[in-house]
């Protein structure tokens, strides 16, 4: 596989209460490369939303994957951007959040890059889990693809993980003693399950999407077939109220 | 008894606030930055918050936040809840919020003397107890 983990940089909050931006610095090293950053907040009284992410003060070309809330606990997103003309060098990410009272803010951003040009494929149903400790989603993949998932977790503690981590900080654990975020990969398969296991059994939100490569040696169409995604997995229970 | 007046906030930033983390993601110093300085950041036009070095914003060991809750104001979450900022104080370099949040259902029927018992534990600063009377937020 030509696709390649270029780095990870992460961000986080402590204390809460009204917390609305999310900003820390990340080096790019490639200009034709697709960032992802995964963005989450724990929100102690209802669902919030992901509204924005910019690099370097620009929000060109970033788009939303997937975004979900478990509507008790916590929101987590993903957003990608592949237009190729990001700035190199260390610039800085910032994830704007709306609605809700957010309390503990987290991000990761990633780079990823190929021999040839990267472009993205499916996203899955992202999935929410309530009191598992063994979040997973799961979606149709091919092979020379890359299947990212990305989980944010009022878990406490990512303990445990069934893919990669990108190179760098892919996890954070304990934010303001509370909650994680983490991003990990996988090669593509006719099914992909990107699973986690957390410390603690709160509510949490995963999703993963596709990274297709293009004239590097991966496939280059999309994958047309008529699987289903989202499968939820093990998520079948809600936090108490 | 400590006490004050409290108001809701708007939705919109009021200052940011720098988080140092060390190696083990562990709070080593927090601090306010006007709200002028966090919109010059995440604009791109001064990348690094002041009191960071270059070293620990470019390393990934500091992060800037956004807030919209200043002392004594409150949020209005989408379930009707209030997450109340009662205090703001520093401790050994660090910020240390003391707040509380108010279930929606903790008003209903009740008599504009309120008076609530709650439990939070922020930082080892534990509130006890919350009145709300006539719109002022009492509290130990």
């Amino acid at each position: 596989m030509a696709i390649a983990s270029a780095g990870t940089a992460t961000g986080a909050s402590d204390i809460s209460a009204g917390g609305q931006t999310l900003t820390w610095s990340f080096t790019n090293t490639a200009a034709t490369n697709l960032m992802v950053v995964a963005g989450g907040k724990g929100t102690a009284n209802g669902e919030g939303t992901i509204s924005s992410v910019t690099y370097a003060g620009s929000a060109t070309g970033w788009e939303e994957r997937w975004e979900d809330s478990d509507e008790s606990w916590v929101t987590g997103g993903c957003w990608t951007n592949v237009n190729g003309s990001l700035p190199t060098g260390a610039n800085d990410v910032t994830i704007t959040f709306a609605n809700g009272t957010a309390t503990q803010l987290a991000g990761i951003a990633c780079a990823f890059v190929g021999d040839g040009a990267l472009s993205l494929g499916a996203t899955a149903t992202p999935t929410t889990s309530d009191t598992g400790t063994t979040p997973s989603v799961t979606m149709s993949s091919d092979t020379g693809r890359l299947v990212v998932g990305a989980i944010f977790t009022d878990g406490n503690e990512i303990t445990g993980r069934t893919g990669t981590l990108p190179s760098g900080t892919a996890e954070i654990s304990n934010i303001g003693s509370d909650v994680a975020i983490g991003v990990q990969y996988y090669a593509g398969a006719a099914s992909v399950t990107a699973q986690w296991t957390t410390s603690g059994s709160n509510g949490g939100v995963c999703g993963a999407f596709e990274i297709i490569e293009t004239g590097g040696g991966g496939r280059t169409t999309k994958n047309t077939r008529g699987y289903t995604l989202g499968v939820n997995v093990g998520m079948g229970h809600r936090m108490p109220v | 008894m400590p006490e004050r007046d409290i108001k809701q906030s708007g939705d919109t930033v009021k200052y940011g606030i720098v988080y140092v983390f060390d190696g083990n993601r562990n709070v080593v110093r927090s601090y306010k930055i006007s709200l002028a300085e966090h919109d010059e950041i995440i604009s791109g036009k001064s990348r690094i918050p002041s009191g960071v070095t270059q070293e620990e914003w470019e390393s990934g060991r500091a992060s800037m936040v956004g807030y919209a809750a200043d002392e004594g104001e409150y949020l209005v979450g989408l379930d009707g809840s209030l997450l109340v900022v009662l205090e703001d104080s520093e401790v050994d370099g660090k910020l240390v919020r003391k707040e509380v949040t108010v279930q929606p259902d903790a008003f209903s029927g009740k008599d504009s003397t309120l008076s609530l018992t709650k439990s939070v534990d922020l930082a080892g600063s534990k509130i006890t107890s919350l009145s709300i009377v006539d719109g002022r937020a009492v509290w130990q």
